[in-house]
Formats: structure tokens, C-alpha cells, sequence
């Protein structure tokens, strides 16, 4: 019996660990295309630009 | 298909795949009758086996995906390679682990150097080392045309572990032969609907791990994009 749910237990370990492992690099990869689409987005419209030039404001 | 149905499509295999391991659950513990010799360890066997088998598609989904990728040279090809080689690397460590474990009971030994064994143990290094190779390349086409030549040469060893308790003496039993299954109806049944779900749960994996490469391919496509923008240093 031992060695049956030491079987068992090895499966379903494994499984919810690659499970866990593939949401972990799909949530990841999300967040990070989300901030570099953000920050082409803000070039392509010049917001960047604008930020800049009101930090550089605040700074003087 | 766009991509909404696709994602109901995905989430339908989900839902299939939770139901039918719940039911595989239910017949390899109460719908199985115990095996009169080996006893209750003998239910490892269908866990065991839908394993390997998953190990075997998911590396005959790599061959297939390289021949593709050589011919097409499209990434696509290359991101399923890869997706399918890792859940294939994970399910055949399995397939080992479980194997050993129902090995110890049954022939007093975790391990012996069966041909069955062997060749498995060598599968999961070709494999295991595809991964390692696929890591230490930088460069995106070079990494996809290597991998894909070690994708098809690597699959030779499938056959072989398939027909190892056939063509050579084994301690290894041998699950179906040219004669049918050796295995009586109720444990026939739970037999199939294992491997029913455990090759849905393949697809799934498979669905989610690609699209963990797509993302990926995106980010480093969008990175690139900023940097010839000089957005990112």
C-alpha cells in the first residue's frame, strides 16, 4: 500500500508542479508584454516625450 | 479559429480532462477488482503506463513538429517541438519513478538493467539533453534547426523502448501483443479510459505550455522592436 500512494503521490506532485510552473511563465510573459506594449505605445503617441519635458520642469 | 474560441475550446479540454482524471480515480481504486498475485500495487500499472504513453506521444509530437520546422523554417513548428518535449521529459520521469516503485514490491529490486528499462532510461537522457542543448544556443533559428535535427534523430529510441519486451528476453510484462490485451474486462476498461484522459491531459498541457512560448516570442519581438527604437537601452 505504501508504495502505491508514494506512486500516486509522485504523479500528481509532478503534475501540479508543471501546472504551477506553466501558469507562473504564462503570467510572467503577460505582465511583461503588457509593459513594453504600454511603452511603445507611449512613444509611438509622444507621451514619453511630454513626461520628460514636465520632469525636467519639476527638476529646475 | 480566433482566438475566443479557442480559448472556450481550451477551457472545454480543461473541464473534460478534471472529469475524466476524477473518473479514473474512481476505476483504478474502486471499479478495478485487486490482482490476485501482485495485490493492490498492481494499481500503479494504469497511472504507470498512461504515463509512458504520454511520454511517447509527446515525443512523437516532437519528431513530427522538427521534420515540420526543417521543411517550413516557421517558428511555429519549433515552439511546439519544444512545448511537447518538456511535458514528454516530465511524463517519462514519471513513467521511471512509478515503474520503480511497482518494480520494488513486485521483483525485490528498484532497478535492473531489462531492455525495457534501459532503453527508456536512455529515452529520457535524449531528451533531458534536447532541453540542456536547446538552453546553451542563443540564437533563435540556429537553436530551432539544431533542435529540430536532435528532435528527429533523438525519436529512433521510441520504437526501440516499444519493441524492446518484444524483441528481446524480459522480465518487463507485456501489456498487449500480437494476440490482444492481457488484462480481463473491468481492468481493460480502466486501462483505456486512463489512456483516454491522460492524452487529454496532454493536449491541455500542450495548449498551455505553447502558448508560454507564444508570449514568450512576443515579449523578445517587442523588445527587439524598442530597441531599434532606442525606447530600450
Amino acid at each position: 500500500m505504501t508504495y502505491l500512494f508514494i506512486a500516486y503521490a509522485v504523479f500528481w506532485g509532478m503534475t501540479f508542479a508543471l501546472v504551477l510552473s506553466i501558469l507562473a511563465r504564462q503570467k510572467a510573459a503577460e505582465r511583461e508584454l503588457s509593459v513594453l506594449e504600454v511603452m511603445l505605445n507611449r512613444h509611438a503617441t509622444g507621451m514619453v516625450d511630454d513626461e520628460e519635458r514636465t520632469a525636467d520642469e519639476t527638476r529646475r | 479559429m480566433n482566438s475566443s474560441s479557442g480559448r472556450a475550446l481550451s477551457k472545454i479540454i480543461t473541464i473534460v480532462t478534471g472529469l475524466g482524471m476524477l473518473i479514473s480515480l474512481y476505476m483504478v481504486f474502486v471499479f478495478a477488482p485487486t490482482e490476485r498475485t501482485m495485490g493492490d500495487v498492481q494499481r500503479i500499472f494504469y497511472f504507470h503506463v498512461s504515463t509512458a504513453w504520454v511520454g511517447m506521444l509527446a515525443f512523437l509530437v516532437v519528431f513530427i513538429a522538427s521534420i515540420a520546422f526543417l521543411r517550413s523554417q516557421k517558428r511555429e513548428w519549433d515552439r511546439l517541438a519544444l512545448s511537447s518535449a518538456e511535458i514528454g521529459v516530465v511524463f517519462m520521469t514519471m513513467a521511471l519513478v512509478t515503474g520503480s516503485l511497482w518494480a520494488k514490491p513486485t521483483w525485490n529490486t528498484w532497478w535492473t538493467w531489462d531492455p525495457r528499462l534501459t532503453t527508456s532510461a536512455i529515452l529520457w537522457t535524449i531528451y533531458v539533453v534536447y532541453l540542456v542543448l536547446r538552453g546553451a544556443i542563443e540564437e533563435p533559428m540556429q537553436r530551432a534547426r539544431l533542435s529540430a535535427i536532435f528532435g528527429v534523430i533523438g525519436f529512433i529510441d521510441v520504437p526501440i523502448v516499444f519493441m524492446a519486451i518484444r524483441w528481446w528476453r524480459t522480465i518487463h510484462p507485456v501489456v498487449f501483443d500480437s494476440e490482444g490485451f492481457d488484462l480481463n474486462g473491468r481492468m481493460l476498461l480502466t486501462f483505456v479510459v486512463c489512456l483516454i484522459t491522460f492524452t487529454l491531459l496532454y493536449v491541455t498541457l500542450l495548449v498551455q505550455r505553447y502558448r508560454v512560448e507564444a508570449l514568450t516570442d512576443a515579449v523578445r519581438q517587442l523588445k527587439q522592436q524598442l530597441e531599434e527604437q532606442e525606447i530600450l537601452s
